[in-house]
């Protein structure tokens, strides 16, 4: 049997634009070809024949119209499907799945040979009722529906994290009283010890045998036992199939999902083998499940909790009694009862002590300390404040003295019941209050305590209190601190007091105790000591395939007695549960028995349907058509005459221009400046946001510059204003910096231009515009000038010394005045490193404080704008002599300091 | 402004120049002189002193000689004017796949290459219809230039009144109407003007070579015009070609004009040779 059918089956009502796509080719005949033609006027002239639209040839009107056609059906998909013969029979098909954790691995093969199963019901016309024997919260309901609503629903199934519960399935459908055609069982191959029995149960319910259906390439599951505590290791137990895969490699993996250690499994022929796993202590405690890796099922993997979390705890005792008479020491009970739980540790000193609580100690027990040493205190309460907890016992020394680091407050002396000189009778134990981390425990009854100490009534000392006596004195108080604890046993650690210690109640009082605590190495506290919650609810559930996922709001709570009892169930999803900083998990418990093989029924192989695409093939007659009409649309528009080599010749340079462009370099926008500032040597001015000292820097540069292509060879452009935040520095052989009172430290993005730009030669020439000021003295503009300075990596300064190359790279001067007179001109202390370095020995930096930059300024007929202070056209003079000087200096560098030109010197000096 | 304008249609003005002076230096050129003594540089004759000469005019050099009194008479130059005009209509802007450049281009650059030798003639030249008056020597050159470079329209010339005895050389595709063209240049020819014409054509305006369903657009006038079948309309076309060719070479033999073709698949040199020879036989 084999049928046509369409993935997109609504792509086919294209076909009906198939008339307009007919009615507009009809009408558009191929583009002319377009000339622009002189002698117009004579063709006009010549105007014969009516001009009419072509048609486009019949032809390639049926080339168009079948490409269309071809590219509509091609998107709607057509698939040839050959049945496999899956559907023999008619009425409702009872379509039974396996969707326990043994089916997940291989989930989507069996969606698939589902959805096949459903499609050979469909052709038949069969309704469906899809029914899956895992076990479900609410009973299910079994209709029958179409079959394109169960496709729907197959679609959306997923395996759950559970055991198969078959017979269960049969019980319902036997209160269902369905009438079927016939029954297809698709089954995960696991016996679960109720195969035969539901094939008969069907058999007897149908009176017909089901078929039975397998994936075509079976592959049975793998599956973890409960892991064990094996010394310091953790045992792990790998179950398989006797016809699984016989090798697997196991993950432990974090919560964060860091695999810890991989371990790998070979069974040879043994259905199930053993590893352990072997981590420090501190690894160990951040494992949160095990798994079999690639198994992707429920049951290769099992969550760990608290309880797998080793602890450390260090006990601590003010009597040494232990060798002695070890019943009477204050800590072998206490040591019996954790040490299943804990790594126990007794630091001798306070130096062990402090070592291990920096290890990160999970719990230290006290017991019968009454005052520590400030020393030991100061170490515990901040270890106690990140989460430790700190467990005391009572004791006579307890009851003389405490220090800060119990619970509640005491009182002197204890209390004594059924004594001698008491009319009191030992006490017993009062029930644990639901909200106590002691709930659920049950009290062993012979326990009767005799004494014990006294806490000073508080208002929130019943808070505090976890157990208490039948008369309501507190037994067991706690307190939060920071983020640990501080619990205080009102009675000793030993049986002196109380035959607590002896009785199993202790110990499970104690376990929970250390459940309390962080785990070894964690001393971060990442957990709450929430006591508070009472009841354990969801945190993250198990998926059929074993992935951690949130949990449905339906989850309802479980108090700690049932935690404890729990093994995942439709009610119970296996998963992680918590309260408080406490944690639970629950898990599949599987054993060697819940893997053996369906053997005893005939299992037919569902093999996958053969279908068969048209589309590519559709896609590609599009596509040879579509060339077909493209080389029609050629030789209609006349492309094939004289015009063939041109036009080919002009593609092939259009796109090995348009490469050419693509790949050609972007113009950056700032190339045309930088282009103009390199071809000629400028002045530059620094910007200082404030218009007047720009224009009178512009000016007095553009000045000097006119004084300098007068009077020396030096040809220097117009001068350039320089943003020193934005604009690129290394151009200019001179930087005229006036600075201003409110002149603010550049970015260091400019400073560090600035640095290059000095140590590349260039020279900057502070101006402090200061009136007899000095670069030495403090002044509002040298403040600024400091400021400015402040972060750059300036060599140490000098005034000019009498040799220097600046008193006669051009004239020789002795001083150097602008519009104002005695201001001295700063520059780099010289040294024989700085002589011999990149920059020839020329200064970076040049501060002077003058204003030079008004002195030299000139109106457009030559004549000087500002008037010089005191004011003589020879200071003017001296004035364009100093910028010459400072200039040449900065262009040409000391050689005017050479020793060749001494005598010439000496003799203009008249020497 | 006007400065920039005119600065930026100078920067393009080298290349032509060039071009028309490269073309005309291949031609030799003649003795352009009036063939007769008078006003003038070079050296024509020497002839005996005779009563009634300036003493001034007497060549002491070569009467020192001999006993005669010599005279030395140069040649008469006295320079003609060559008015020149080339079509700037957009239809100039043509060149089909079968020319070797644009007709203005070799309309152009025939003028500037006339006048270039004109100008080595010691001859005045000015473009007809421009404000400009006749000049020599390489200023006029530039300034004909620069008018060619103008941008204008205009498809025919302004019936001008010339002088007498000047020569006009008129560059154009001639594809207006014919009735149009005569009526521009008999005011020209009026005044005894020697006229030449030269139409300048692409190949592919004689030919129509396109074949298929072609639209024509024209140049100068928006209109256009719908071929489906091209090959069908050539022979008709050619035929309409020539008949407009026809009509052109009579009014220019009526004007008693000359008349050349030039056609832009074919070297400038060849037409200019041509034009020379007529130009210069007067």
């Amino acid at each position: 049997m084999s049928n046509l059918s369409f993935i997109t089956p609504l792509a086919l009502w294209g076909l009906a634009a198939l008339p307009i796509i007919w009615w507009l080719l009809r009408f558009t005949p191929p583009r002319p070809q377009s000339v622009k033609f002189p002698p117009l006027r004579i063709l006009l002239k010549l105007k014969s024949q009516e001009q009419t639209p072509d048609k486009t040839p019949w032809w390639l009107l049926l080339l168009r119209l079948g490409l269309a056609a071809l590219l509509i059906i091609a998107i709607a998909h057509p698939l040839l499907r050959k049945g496999n013969g899956t559907n023999t029979a008619s009425g409702p098909l009872l379509l039974i799945v396996d969707d326990g954790w043994a089916a997940a691995k291989s989930w989507p093969k069996r969606q698939q040979a589902l959805q096949t199963i459903i499609e050979d019901a469909r052709e038949a016309s069969r309704p469906i009722i899809l029914a899956t024997t895992t076990p479900k919260a609410n009973a299910a309901d079994y209709k029958a529906v179409a079959a394109s609503d169960a496709l729907n629903t197959v679609r959306a199934l997923q395996p759950q994290a559970l055991k198969t519960d078959r017979l269960k399935l049969l019980n319902e459908l036997k209160l269902q009283k369905l009438v079927v055609g016939s029954v297809t069982w698709l089954t995960d191959e696991l016996d679960d010890a109720s195969g035969q029995n539901f094939a008969g149960g069907l058999n007897q319910l149908f009176s017909q045998l089901p078929t039975i259906y397998t994936l075509d390439a079976g592959d049975l599951p793998l599956a973890l036992a409960r892991p064990k505590i094996d010394n310091a290791d953790i045992s792990v137990t790998t179950l398989r199939s006797a016809s699984g895969p016989t090798k697997a490699v196991i993950n432990a993996t974090a919560g964060n999902g860091r695999i810890l250690t991989e371990v790998p499994v070979d069974f040879g022929s043994a259905t199930s083998a053993t590893v352990s796993l072997s981590l420090p202590i501190e690894l160990r405690n951040e494992i949160q499940s095990i798994a079999i890796a690639a198994e992707n099922n429920a049951g290769a993997k099992q969550l760990l909790d608290d309880r797998w979390r080793r602890k450390t705890v260090a006990v601590q005792t003010s009597t040494a009694q232990e060798a002695a008479q070890p019943l009477l020491s204050p800590l072998h009970y206490v040591t019996k009862a954790l040490a299943p739980f804990a790594d126990i540790v007794q630091p001798q000193s306070p130096t062990e002590l402090k070592a291990s609580l920096e290890a990160g100690l999970s719990m230290l027990v006290l017991a019968d300390i009454g005052k520590m040493p400030k020393e030991s205190e100061d170490q515990i309460t901040p270890w106690v404040e990140k989460g430790g907890v700190l467990l005391r016992f009572s004791g006579q020394h307890l009851a003389a003295a405490t220090d800060q680091l119990v619970p509640v407050k005491l009182r002197d002396g204890d209390r004594n019941l059924g004594s001698a000189l008491s009319w009191e009778t030992p006490q017993t134990m009062q029930a644990f209050a639901e909200k106590s981390p002691f709930a659920g425990i049950t009290i062993d009854d012979r326990v009767t305590i005799s004494r014990q100490v006294l806490a000073e009534p508080e208002p929130d000392l019943a808070d505090k209190t976890w157990a208490s006596l039948s008369d309501g004195t507190p037994l067991v108080t706690a307190q939060k601190k920071g983020k640990g604890l501080i619990v205080l046993f009102h009675v000793t650690a030993n049986a002196d007091w109380s035959n607590l210690p002896l009785s199993g109640t202790f110990v499970e009082m104690l376990q929970r105790i250390v459940d309390l605590s962080p785990a070894a190495g964690s001393n971060v506290g990442t957990k709450s000591n929430d006591t508070t919650a009472t009841t354990f609810s969801a945190r993250l559930v198990l998926s059929g395939s074993g992935e951690l996922t949130s949990p449905k709001t339906t989850i309802s709570p479980l108090t700690t007695t049932e935690i404890d009892s729990a093994t995942a169930s439709a009610k119970i999803p296996a998963g992680l549960y918590s309260r408080g900083g406490q944690e639970r998990a629950v898990n599949l418990e599987l054993t060697a028995a819940d893997l053996l093989p369906i053997t005893s029924l005939n299992l037919q192989k569902l093999k996958p349907p053969e279908t068969q695409s048209f589309a590519p093939q559709l896609f590609s007659a599009a596509a040879m058509l579509f060339l077909l009409d493209c080389l029609a649309a050629l030789i209609l528009g006349g492309a094939f005459r004289k015009t063939i080599n041109t036009s080919a010749a002009a593609l092939v340079l259009s796109l090995v221009l348009a490469g050419l462009i693509s790949y050609s370099k972007p113009v950056r926008a700032d190339d045309q400046s930088d282009m103009q500032a390199s071809l000629e040597t400028h002045l530059a001015y620094v910007k200082t946001n404030d218009a007047e000292i720009d224009a009178n820097s512009e000016l007095g540069l553009k000045g000097l510059g006119l004084i300098l292509s007068d009077r020396t060879s030096a040809a220097l452009g117009d001068p350039a204003g320089i943003d020193i935040e934005s604009d690129n520095l290394v151009f200019y052989p001179l930087l005229y910096w006036p600075v201003t009172e409110a002149a603010q430290a550049p970015s260091d993005a400019a400073l560090q231009r600035l640095e290059s730009f000095m140590k590349n030669g260039g020279t900057i020439f502070f101006d402090l515009r200061d009136n007899g000021g000095d670069f030495s003295s403090n002044s509002s503009t040298s403040d600024a000038l400091r400021r400015i300075l402040a972060k750059l990596d300036i060599p140490p300064l000098e005034p000019v010394p009498d040799n220097h190359a600046l008193t006669k790279s051009f004239y020789l001067l002795k001083a150097f005045p602008g519009r104002y007179e005695g201001g001295p001109l700063w520059v780099e202390t010289l040294t024989a490193d700085t002589t011999t370095n990149t920059s020839d020995g020329v200064s970076g930096i040049i501060i002077g404080s003058n204003d030079y930059a008004a002195a030299w300024a000139l109106d457009d007929k030559g004549q000087p704008l500002n008037a010089m202070i005191p004011g003589s056209d020879r200071q003017r003079e001296m004035a364009f002599r100093v910028g010459v000087n400072i200039v040449m200096y900065a262009l040409t560098g000391n050689y005017k300091t050479d020793q060749v030109h001494i005598p010439a010197l000496l003799e203009r000096l008249g020497q | 402004m006007l400065s920039h304008r005119a600065e930026q249609l100078t920067q393009t003005l080298p290349p032509l120049l060039v071009k028309a002076e490269r073309i005309a230096a291949t031609i030799v050129l003649g003795v352009h002189g009036r063939r007769r003594a008078g006003p003038g540089e070079n050296f024509w004759q020497y002839r005996n002193y005779s009563f009634g000469d300036s003493t001034q005019r007497i060549d002491w050099h070569r009467s020192a000689k001999s006993d005669a009194i010599f005279i030395r008479d140069n040649e008469w130059q006295a320079a003609n004017t060559l008015w020149l005009w080339s079509n700037s209509n957009a239809r100039m802007d043509f060149k089909s796949i079968l020319g070797h450049e644009t007709k203005r281009d070799a309309a152009q650059t025939l003028q500037l290459a006339l006048a270039s030798l004109a100008i080595r003639g010691h001859e005045r030249i000015g473009s007809l219809g421009s404000p400009f008056r006749a000049g020599v020597g390489k200023p006029a050159l530039r300034q004909m230039a620069d008018w060619c470079l103008t941008p204008k329209d205009m498809s025919l010339p302004k019936p001008t009144a010339l002088q007498r005895r000047s020569a006009a050389v008129l560059i154009s595709d001639f594809l207006d109407d014919p009735e149009d063209i005569k009526k521009a240049l008999s005011p020209l020819a009026q005044t005894g003007v020697r006229g030449h014409l030269i139409q300048i054509a692409d190949p592919a305006e004689e030919t129509l070579p396109y074949d298929g369903r072609v639209e024509f657009l024209g140049l100068d006038v928006p209109q256009r015009f719908l071929a489906s079948k091209t090959e069908n309309l050539r022979e008709k076309y050619m035929m309409a070609y020539s008949a407009q060719r026809e009509a052109i070479q009579q009014i220019a033999s009526r004007l008693g004009w000359s008349f050349t073709l030039h056609r832009t698949d074919q070297p400038l040199t060849r037409c200019l040779q041509a034009l020379y020879a007529k130009v210069s036989d007067q």
